[in-house]
């Protein structure tokens, strides 16, 4: 039972005991009180029975008229007081009648008593004998009958007594029963919240001692279904969870020591990492001649590398903010190198400008200067990190590069003029050997032996030879000197343009060639013919056994068109992917398959003037696949 | 250490809250003793039951004994009550006397007609008081009122309460003694004597005025010779089995005084003890119980009325001047129901 309930029953009980102990008392009272009532009209008949008794000793003696009023009167009281008489039990009422009985035949007595009393003072003879007997007599009788009525009453005052007596005997065990039930109720109340209370509180304080030593493996155990009992569930269910918490909090901290443990070795070895990258970096700075540094905007602070200070020639206490910053400019940059600056600032760009800093010794380093912005929680710039590289050397070299470019350049266009010239003079001296040659044999034929005219052959075949390289030399040379200007070209013409010049070579060899769809490009047509012309001419002049199989494809890659010239030959082997497209370089004699060796070389020089790019897949007796790709 | 100390409080809590659960009910126990004395019954004595021998009649002053035999209240006494019945008192005691009885039943006139030659007789007091005497007279003689029987034969049962009564019948009617002639006669001879004759009238108790109205029917005329003044039948001992069976005596009172409680709750039980062994019919017990008062008591009327009765004896030339207070034996009255002592220098003994 919980202990709220038990104290409500408690309470409840006390009043009812209370209750029950008041009216008892208020019961016992009323009793007592009309018992002692009932006690005192028997003792006043008591009083009057010895008052008549004395005064019927009195009228024994003297006969007196007034004893005799007043012994009738007494009488008269006492037979009025009877007949109000207080008892209601018909047991108490028969004595009652008894006694007024009793009191009636006393009545009688006296009368006669008196009677005689004055029959002998009417005669004023001497009394007789007769008559002095009877007085006594009657006397006699009055005086038993009184006796015999004091003890009917001394009866009824013991009947009054035991009835006072059982009354309190009553109301004392009631008082008792219920006295003793309350001291029960209050012991067992007592024992009860002893139990409840005092023994429970005193282990939940061992409890609380013992886990406050540290052992938190103690358990009340109490199976009580009070509010002691849900305390000291709680309290074994809060030291379960605490215990299990402390297990996992231990836990927890060796995971969290390795953890630490790890974590530092991971910061010495970072901060060693740190420490080396940083040196690796100041190195690296030092040779890459970039310093890094960073700008307080709010406070006018600027930090450094060691290598920026170094770049400036300055020391962090003179390069210490902006003026000083500014101060060490070329004065020709402050203007463009603080518009920067304010650009950056305002537009939260990028930070990116050269200038030049004039160093202690009277030189001057050119710097590349880079920095990013950084703003506060209101958007507003507080900072500006950045990098600065020493771009002196390379500013230096990009002046003597540019120089040399010039200058090859300038030779490259010399060299094809004079390769153009060379070849083009070249051309008529060529054809006057090979014409007087040709000429030397028709006029003196007959004339020569045939050594002679082999050697004619020879020279003639030589000079033609000579004429098909200078003519592809030329070809070659005027690629770059002579191309036309790249304009949006459709590759499908160009392709079927290129078909039909090589339609007998195709027919020759039983030649299937195949295309897609091919795009618009921009290209020099002419040139762009020229590379399918020698992709697919090789195609079928390197075939295999089978008929020719060419195919042209094109894919749309980022930025660029990339054609493919897909073969069924003899394939090529890999190693000499970097002699093929060498002019002049031949994988094969000119008596296994003819040529000059310049087509693919004027292919790569073609693409590259495209902008793109020329190379193949193959495997020897599997076919080829040449790719060049066309920049969109 | 913590733990220690908690215990140690606890044990000596324990101990504590004994200490005063028990000093609680002791004084609890203390204080209403007396009124648990008052409710729980009374103790019956144990051991063997204890004999006592009565002597009586089927009178009916004998209510109270036989309600108490009827009710098993001697029982409850552990008494064994052994009754036997004789015609008047006189042979009563001669048994008492010699021993086999203990208690003998008698008017007050019957002891003092022993005591004054027996000082071993004592009285321990009354259990009955009766008014049934009365003078029964022949209509046919020209007896209408008391005062006619002047000159008439009177049969009287000598020796017996009845002629001290028929004196103060005769004197309260202002005859003097002489007017009448007297004529010896017990109860059993009066119908006779009145039949044949020999007398005019009789005085007698009861049953034996019913007798008469019944055999003699409206020749008949009666007058009641103790209006004024009642008979008490006595419980009458020796000093001698007072003091050997004292206890049984006392038991054999407290019984009487519960069947004295009894006889007034239970009026209907009275009645039929009273039908049942005086043999007359219910006519007869509701006809004089009027005149019967069933009461134990040792009243100091008793003690006049005897002191009366033997200076009326001892005038008549009977008996001896003799000490009648000291005949008068309180102690087992006293100790059963000390409030029915009214003899004044005895009130509120116990």
């Amino acid at each position: 039972m919980r202990i709220s309930t038990r104290f409500y029953f408690t309470a409840v009980l006390a009043v009812a005991l209370v209750i029950a102990i008041s009216l008892e008392l208020r019961t016992s009272s009323q009793r007592f009180k009309a018992a002692a009532a009932k006690r005192e009209a028997v003792v006043e008949w008591l009083q009057q029975i010895n008052s008549l008794s004395h005064l019927t000793n009195n009228y024994l003696l003297q006969a007196s008229p007034s004893v005799r009023e007043q012994w009738l009167g007494v009488a008269s009281n006492l037979t009025e007081a009877l007949s109000q008489h207080p008892f209601t039990l018909p047991e108490r009422v028969a004595v009652v009648e008894e006694i007024r009985e009793r009191v009636e035949r006393m009545g009688t007595l006296f009368s006669d008593l008196s009677a005689v009393a004055e029959a002998v003072r009417a005669t004023s003879v001497p009394t007789d004998e007769l008559r002095r007997n009877k007085f006594q007599t009657i006397g006699s009788f009055l005086n038993i009958t009184m006796h015999e009525s004091t003890a009917d009453i001394m009866y009824l005052l013991d009947i009054l007594g035991e009835d006072v007596t059982l009354a309190e005997a009553r109301a004392s065990s009631m008082v008792l029963t219920l006295v003793l039930t309350a001291g029960l109720v209050v012991c067992v109340v007592v024992i009860t919240l002893h139990r409840s209370l005092v023994g429970p509180l005193a282990t939940l304080q061992k409890g609380v001692a013992t886990v406050a030593s540290g052992n938190l493996a103690y358990r009340t155990g109490s199976r009580a279904r009070d509010e002691i009992g849900d305390l000291a569930r709680s309290f074994d269910g809060m030291l379960d969870e605490l215990q299990k918490r402390t297990a996992e909090l231990s836990a927890a901290n060796a995971e969290l020591r390795v953890h630490r443990e790890h974590l530092e070795q991971l910061v010495e070895e970072r901060t060693r990492e740190v420490r080396r990258i940083s040196e690796h970096l100041a190195d690296a700075q030092a040779m890459a001649r970039l310093g890094s540094w960073e700008w307080d905007a709010v406070h006018d602070v600027i930090t450094g590398s060691k290598e920026f200070y170094r770049l400036f020639g300055a020391s962090p206490e003179l390069l210490a903010n902006y003026a000083a910053f500014n101060a060490l400019l070329d004065p020709n940059d402050r203007e463009h190198v603080q518009r920067e600056v304010e650009k950056a600032l305002t537009e939260n760009a990028l930070y990116q400008t050269e200038y030049r800093v004039l160093q202690p010794d009277g030189s001057c380093r050119q710097i590349q200067a880079r920095g990013t912005i950084t703003v506060d929680d209101l958007g507003h710039p507080a900072a500006m990190t950045g990098t600065c590289l020493d771009i002196t050397e390379l500013k230096q070299a990009e002046a003597k590069l540019h120089k040399t470019n010039e200058d090859l350049e300038r030779s490259n266009k010399e060299l094809e003029q004079f390769a153009y010239v060379a070849s083009h003079d070249l051309q008529e001296p060529l054809r006057m050997v090979a014409s007087y040659t040709q000429l030397l044999a028709q006029r003196y034929e007959g004339q020569l032996d045939e050594k002679a005219k082999k050697y004619i052959d020879y020279a003639v075949d030589g000079a033609v030879r000579m004429q098909r390289l200078i003519n592809d030399l030329l070809a070659y040379s005027r690629i770059g000197t002579r191309g036309k200007a790249l304009e949006p070209t459709d590759t499908h013409a160009v392709l079927g343009e290129t078909l039909r010049d090589l339609a007998a070579a195709i027919e020759e060899s039983r030649a299937m060639v195949t295309n897609d769809d091919l795009p618009i490009v921009r290209a020099d047509a002419s040139q762009l013919a020229l590379v399918f012309q020698n992709l697919i001419g090789n195609a079928i002049k390197f075939r295999s056994q089978e008929n020719p199989r060419v195919h042209v494809a094109v894919a749309d890659q980022a930025g660029e068109w990339v054609f493919s010239v897909r073969d069924n030959g003899i394939g090529i082997d890999p190693k000499y992917a970097d002699r093929i497209f060498v002019i002049f370089q031949r994988l094969h004699t000119r008596e296994e398959y003819p040529g000059t060796g310049i087509g693919l070389a004027v292919c790569k020089r073609v693409i590259e003037r495209h902008g793109g790019r020329i190379w193949f897949e193959s495997e020897p007796g599997k076919g080829s696949t040449f790719f060049f790709s066309i920049p969109k | 250490m913590s733990s220690v100390s908690v215990s140690v409080s606890g044990w000596r809590k324990k101990v504590l809250w004994a200490l005063l659960f028990t000093g609680f009910l002791v004084v609890a126990t203390m204080v209403c003793l007396p009124a648990l004395r008052q409710l729980l019954p009374e103790r019956i004595p144990s051991g063997p039951a204890r004999k006592l021998a009565l002597g009586g009649s089927t009178a009916e002053y004998n209510g109270l004994i036989w309600l108490a035999e009827d009710k098993g209240l001697f029982k409850q006494q552990n008494l064994l009550i052994t009754h036997t019945l004789f015609d008047t008192g006189a042979p009563a005691v001669k048994e008492l006397l010699a021993g086999r009885l203990d208690i003998v039943l008698a008017s007050e006139f019957a002891f003092i007609a022993q005591a004054t030659q027996l000082p071993e007789l004592v009285v321990l007091g009354s259990i009955a008081k009766v008014r049934t005497l009365q003078v029964v007279a022949l209509r046919e003689r020209g007896i209408g009122v008391p005062k006619d029987i002047r000159g008439k034969r009177i049969g009287v049962p000598l020796g017996t309460s009845a002629e001290y009564a028929l004196e103060n019948f005769l004197l309260l009617n202002d005859l003097p003694p002489d007017v009448i002639t007297i004529v010896p006669m017990g109860p059993a001879a009066m119908e006779a004597g009145l039949r044949d004759g020999k007398v005019d009238a009789v005085i007698v108790w009861e049953p034996n005025v019913q007798r008469l109205r019944r055999m003699l029917g409206e020749r008949l005329t009666a007058f009641p010779a103790q209006k004024d003044r009642e008979t008490f039948w006595c419980l009458v001992t020796t000093e001698t089995i007072l003091s050997r069976k004292s206890q049984a005596i006392e038991g054999f009172l407290r019984a009487l005084v519960a069947t004295e409680i009894l006889a007034a709750s239970e009026p209907s039980a009275l009645r039929a003890g009273l039908v049942r062994n005086t043999k007359e019919g219910p006519e007869f017990v509701d006809t004089i119980r009027p005149l019967l008062q069933f009461k134990v008591s040792l009243e100091q009327a008793l003690l006049v009325a005897i002191e009366e009765e033997g200076r009326w004896m001892l005038a008549r030339g009977g008996g001896a001047p003799t000490d009648y207070r000291a005949r008068v034996r309180p102690g087992p009255m006293l100790a059963v129901k000390p409030s029915a002592v009214t003899i004044i220098d005895l009130r509120g003994r116990r």
